[in-house]
C-alpha cells in the first residue's frame, strides 16, 4: 500500500515536472517565433524601400540611365473570344 | 519513585498535549482562517497583469505599395548591479549606440535598477550588442513605427510621437482607426519571468488596428517632389508645393510638400516642415484666380466667348487705378487674350460686369473661403472676406486673385470643376479603411455642387489651352499632349497690411490633357529668386512632371508629336 502510494506520487511528480519542462520548451519556441516575425518584417521594410520608385529612378540617374523621351503606343483591336 | 515517573509522565503528556494542540491551533489559523490571504500574497507574486499591444495599422498607397508600418526595432536595457565593471561596459557599447561613454557610465551608476541605455536601435547595432553577450545588458523589441519610402509623402503621411500616437497628417487624423485596441492579459510567470505552462492564463486579445489604402501614386508623388525639389533649389526658393487631383473623383493623387523631412528621424526635421502645405498655409493665388472670374462671368452670361474691350493698361475702380503686369497695354483684346495676356485690366472689367455680389457668390461656390473637407488633419480655409466688408477696389483685386486668400488644394479642386464639366468634388486622400476584422470602408467621390455648366467649362478649358498654346504660358506646353493652363504671380501681404517688397509667389495651375484632362496640377512656388520670372519655374515643374503622370497613366498623345 505505502509503495504503491510511492510509486504514484512518483508518477506525478514527472508528469508535474514534464508538464513544466514542456512549458518552458514552448516559451522558448514562442520566443524565437516572435524573433523571426519580427526579423521577417524588417526584411519586408527593406524590400519595400528598395522597391521605392524614387530610390530606383535616383540610383537609375547615378548610373548614368536616361528617362526614354518617346513612348510608343499601340492600340489593341476588338477583342475577340477564343472558343 | 514510581508515583513521581508517573506524574513526570503525565506532566510530559499534558505538556505535548498542550503543544499539539497549540501547533494545531495555528495550522488551522493559517490555513484555513488566513488561507484567503497567504494564496493572494503567493499569487501576486507570480500572477503579472499586462497590456498586450494592438498592431498600428499600415498604410498603402493605391497600387499597394507600403507608405507606412510598424516594425519591432530592439532597445538596450541595462540591469546596472549585475555588472561588474560598468567602466568597462560603458566604454565597449558606446560605438556601437553613438554615444560617450561616460554618458552611459553615468546612466550603469545613476541608481537605477533596470535602465533603457538606447532605445529603438538600428537592427545592425542590437545585433553587435547581442554579439557581445556582456552580463547584465539585455535587449528588448518595441514597436517603431517605420516609413519605407523615406520622406516622400512625408508632410502627409505625418509621423507618430513615441508613444504610437498620431502627431500629424493621416497618422493624426486617422489615430483612432490606425490605434487599434489593447487587449489584456492576466497569467502567472516564474522568477525568470517564463508563463507557467499550468498557471493561469487569462486573455482578452487586442484589436489590431485598421489598415489604410490611399488614393496616392508612389510613382506620381515621388515624380512630383522630384520636380519641386529641382525648382525650389535651382529658384533659392523659401518652399513649394505641388498638388495633383483626378479632376472626376477629387482622388489625390499627389502632394508634395517643400521644405520636406524624413518621418523615419523626426527629431532632424524642420518643425515648418511638418506643416502641409498643400492644405495648411494659403496665399493671394494672383493671375491663376482669372480663370475662376471669367468661369463665373461666362455662366452668368455678363460676357460670352467674342466679348471685348479696349486695354488702356489700366482699368479704374473705386476711385483707383489697377494697372497690368509691368504697365503693359493691350489695345482690343477679346476675353480668350485676357487670359492669354494676363491682363490685370481685362479682369477688372469682367469682374465689374459679373458684379460684387455674383463674384463673391462664385468664389464660395468654387470651394474658397471654407474648407474643402480634405481628410487630413489641419486644414485651413483660406480667406474670402464677407461680402459687406468688401470696398470697391476690392471687385478689382478680387478679379485677379489678390485680397483674398486659398490653399492650393482648393485652387486644384476649383480647376478640376472645370476639368470635369463643371463639378466642384471634395478633394480626398483615404480610399479605402480595412478593418483587422476583414471589414472594408470604401470612400467614394463626394460631389459638392454644380459650379458651371458643361459648356462654359468646355469653353474656359478652350480658352486655357490657347494660355499654353501661343499665350503667356507657352513654357508649360508638353510635347504630344494638350495643355490647358494659367499662370499666376501674387504679392506676399505683411502683417502691416501692405506687401512685401519684391517678393512674391509663383504658380501655375494646369489640366492635361486638354481636351479630356485626366490630372489637374496647381504648382506653387514661395520666394523665387528670379522674383517675376518665379512662373517659368513652376511651369518647368510641371513640363517636367506632366510625361511621367502620362506614362503611369498609359495617357494615349492627342496631338502629333
Amino acid at each position: 500500500m505505502l509503495a504503491a502510494a510511492f510509486l504514484l506520487a512518483l508518477l506525478y511528480l514527472r508528469f508535474a515536472t514534464t508538464i513544466a519542462a514542456g512549458g518552458y520548451d514552448l516559451h522558448a519556441l514562442e520566443a524565437h517565433r516572435d524573433e523571426l516575425r519580427r526579423e521577417n518584417q524588417l526584411l519586408e521594410l527593406q524590400l519595400q524601400r528598395l522597391d521605392s520608385p524614387a530610390r530606383i529612378e535616383a540610383g537609375a540617374r547615378r548610373l548614368g540611365l536616361q528617362k526614354a523621351t518617346n513612348t510608343f503606343y499601340i492600340t489593341a483591336g476588338p477583342s475577340l473570344t477564343l472558343r | 519513585m514510581q508515583s513521581l515517573s508517573v506524574a513526570r509522565l503525565r506532566f510530559l503528556c499534558a505538556g505535548f498535549l498542550v503543544l499539539s494542540v497549540a501547533l494545531s491551533g495555528r495550522l488551522v489559523y493559517w490555513q484555513v482562517l488566513r488561507r484567503g490571504e497567504l494564496e493572494a500574497q503567493a499569487r501576486a507574486q507570480v500572477v503579472q497583469a499586462e497590456s498586450v499591444a494592438a498592431r498600428r495599422g499600415a498604410i498603402y498607397d493605391r497600387a499597394g505599395r507600403l507608405l507606412a508600418t510598424t516594425v519591432q526595432l530592439r532597445s538596450v536595457y541595462a540591469i546596472p548591479q549585475q555588472i561588474p565593471d560598468r567602466a568597462a561596459v560603458a566604454a565597449a557599447l558606446a560605438p556601437i549606440l553613438g554615444d560617450k561613454p561616460e554618458r552611459i557610465r553615468a546612466k550603469l551608476e545613476s541608481g537605477a535598477e533596470w535602465i533603457f541605455l538606447k532605445r529603438r536601435l538600428p537592427e545592425s547595432a542590437s545585433a553587435k550588442v547581442q554579439l557581445l553577450g556582456i552580463p547584465g545588458i539585455g535587449l528588448q523589441p518595441e514597436a517603431k513605427r517605420m516609413y519605407p519610402s523615406d520622406g516622400s509623402g512625408a508632410a502627409l503621411l505625418g509621423f507618430v510621437n513615441d508613444d504610437g500616437i498620431g502627431q500629424s497628417g493621416i497618422e493624426s487624423r486617422f489615430d483612432v482607426e490606425l490605434r487599434g485596441v489593447p487587449g489584456h492579459l492576466v497569467v502567472e510567470r516564474d522568477p525568470a519571468n517564463r508563463a507557467l505552462a499550468v498557471g493561469l492564463r487569462e486573455l482578452t486579445p487586442p484589436t489590431d488596428g485598421a489598415d489604410l489604402a490611399l488614393t496616392i501614386d508612389l510613382g506620381m508623388q515621388g515624380a512630383a517632389e522630384r520636380e519641386l525639389a529641382r525648382v525650389v533649389k535651382s529658384e533659392g526658393a523659401s518652399g513649394g508645393t505641388i498638388v495633383i487631383l483626378d479632376p472626376d473623383t477629387g482622388a489625390i493623387l499627389a502632394i508634395a510638400s517643400a521644405p520636406g523631412f524624413d518621418p523615419n528621424d523626426v527629431a532632424q526635421g524642420d518643425p515648418e516642415a511638418f506643416q502641409d502645405r498643400a492644405v495648411s498655409w494659403s496665399y493671394e493665388p494672383g493671375s491663376t484666380m482669372k480663370a475662376i472670374t471669367i468661369a463665373s462671368a461666362l455662366e452668368e452670361r455678363v460676357i460670352d466667348r467674342w466679348t471685348t474691350y479696349e486695354d488702356r493698361g489700366f482699368a479704374t475702380i473705386g476711385g483707383r487705378a489697377l494697372y497690368n503686369a509691368q504697365g503693359k497695354i493691350y489695345g482690343r483684346l477679346d476675353v480668350s487674350g485676357i487670359l492669354e495676356k494676363s491682363a490685370n485690366a481685362g479682369a477688372v472689367f469682367v469682374g465689374q460686369r459679373l458684379g460684387a455680389e455674383k463674384l463673391y457668390r462664385y468664389l464660395r461656390d468654387f470651394g474658397f473661403g471654407q474648407p474643402t473637407g480634405v481628410d487630413v488633419a489641419a486644414e485651413v480655409a483660406g480667406t474670402v472676406r464677407p461680402l459687406r466688408d468688401w470696398y470697391p477696389v476690392d471687385l478689382g483685386t478680387a478679379s485677379y486673385g489678390q485680397g483674398l486668400a486659398a490653399t492650393p488644394l482648393q485652387l486644384a479642386a476649383a480647376y478640376a470643376a472645370i476639368a470635369n464639366g463643371g463639378t466642384l468634388y471634395r478633394p480626398y486622400v483615404v480610399a479605402e479603411v480595412r478593418g483587422a476584422n476583414g471589414t472594408v470602408r470604401r470612400v467614394e467621390p463626394s460631389a459638392v455642387r454644380k459650379v458651371i455648366s458643361p459648356e462654359t467649362a468646355a469653353t474656359m478649358r478652350e480658352m486655357l489651352t490657347n494660355v499654353v498654346d501661343k499665350g503667356i504660358a507657352q513654357s508649360a506646353r508638353v510635347l504630344g499632349y494638350s495643355v490647358a493652363g494659367k499662370t499666376g504671380t501674387a504679392q506676399i501681404a505683411s502683417p502691416d497690411g501692405s506687401y512685401l517688397a519684391d517678393e512674391y509667389i509663383s504658380s501655375f495651375a494646369a489640366m492635361v490633357p486638354a481636351r479630356d484632362p485626366r490630372f489637374v496640377c496647381v504648382v506653387v512656388i514661395e520666394r523665387p529668386q528670379s522674383r517675376l520670372l518665379g512662373t517659368l519655374s513652376a511651369m518647368s515643374a510641371f513640363r517636367g512632371l506632366a510625361p511621367d503622370l502620362m506614362r503611369f497613366a498609359r495617357v494615349e498623345p492627342d496631338r502629333p508629336r
